[in-house]
């Protein structure tokens, strides 16, 4: 009588095997913790291209003092429209937050200006440099599908204020 | 006389009551921290990391350098510089691809690999210095700007060192 009491006792207190468990969650939350990429104002909504043979480099961009990227983002970033036509049109430059209307040159050039005199103050760039570290530089980020009649405009903004370094943003294959 | 032992008695300790075994005490379970509350959050971060994570494409750049702002470089060489390859774009009826076509090469490439051997096949026959020529590419205004990158990247890869834009007067 005594030992079924005793056997029973003993089948109330089944225990779960925790540890596995946490160790699979701590697992997947290092991989979300190292894999997730911090937003970034720079960064906004377009699609890149992937070309063939991408030789796009990789850069940390997040912190770059002596560039400044400049978004063409197009007028359905989501690719929600059923009209394709729609988001090969771009909608507005974008610098960090600042928006600035597609064709508006001048706007882009003083705020090329803007950017590079506050990277020359925070001595991160040099009037003559002799390291293209050391060199100004505006990375473009366009949307894949807008036509390039509505990127050419940075291009020339770059040229027109002064800026020799250029990069294209484009997606890597590992 | 001694007194008659008692026969068949028992002894003295048959007065006492019978001892009582001591239960072994259970074995002791080792002091464990609380683990719920560890769980709880532990559970709440997953959470937030799943529903919060926006997984983004690894982005790249290729890098470029814009012409000299203004006039034309006057070259003070011997030797003439080298003819630009020029490679135009233009879209395809459907917009869904591109054409390129490169300045004395009679057929009109619709690959980006066959580009890249079509500038390779270049500067072999403009033997060494070739990857100084510069490459014009001059994109159809409507022709969409993967396409543009696409012909950049592989101006790149060839190992062109002067790539620039234009843009054609129509």
């Amino acid at each position: 009588m005594a030992s079924q009491r005793q056997k029973a006792a003993e089948h109330q207190d089944v225990n779960l095997n925790m540890t596995p468990m946490i160790d699979c969650t701590f697992q997947l939350i290092i991989f979300f913790v190292i894999s997730t990429q911090a937003a970034s104002d720079a960064y906004a909504n377009v699609k890149l291209c992937w070309p063939y043979e991408s030789v796009a480099l990789e850069s940390d961009v997040i912190h770059m003092p002596n560039g400044m990227i400049v978004n063409v983002v197009s007028m359905d970033p989501d690719q929600k429209d059923p009209d394709k036509s729609v988001g090969e049109r771009a909608a507005r430059y974008e610098i960090m937050k600042d928006k600035y209307e597609i064709g508006d040159i001048d706007g882009l050039i003083q705020r090329i200006k803007d950017d590079f005199n506050v990277a020359k103050s925070r001595g991160a760039v040099d009037e003559n440099p002799k390291e293209p570290s050391r060199e100004f530089f505006i990375e473009i980020r366009a949307d894949k599908r807008v036509h390039y009649e509505d990127v050419a405009p940075v291009i020339k903004a770059g040229v027109l204020a002064g800026v020799r370094r250029m990069q294209l943003s484009a997606l890597m294959k590992y | 006389m001694p007194a008659p032992q008692e026969q068949g008695g028992t002894n003295g300790n048959a007065q006492e009551a019978p001892r009582e075994r001591r239960k072994p005490a259970p074995p002791q379970k080792p002091p464990q921290p609380p683990m719920t509350p560890m769980i709880d959050v532990t559970f709440q971060l997953l959470l937030f990391f799943i529903l919060a994570c926006d997984i983004r494409e690894t982005e790249g750049r290729i890098p470029g350098t814009l012409p000299a702002k203004g006039n034309i470089v006057q070259v003070v060489e011997d030797k003439p510089p080298p003819e630009p390859i020029r490679i135009r774009l233009r879209p395809s009826a459907d917009h869904l691809a591109a054409n390129y076509e490169v300045s004395d090469y009679a057929t009109v490439i619709t690959s980006e690999q066959e580009l890249y051997d079509c500038l390779r096949g270049r500067q072999e026959r403009l033997g060494s210095g070739a990857t100084e020529a510069p490459v014009v590419i001059l994109p159809s205004p409507d022709v969409s700007w993967e396409f543009v990158v696409k012909a950049f990247n592989q101006a790149v890869r060839a190992r062109f060192t002067k790539i620039g834009f234009a843009q054609e007067i129509l």
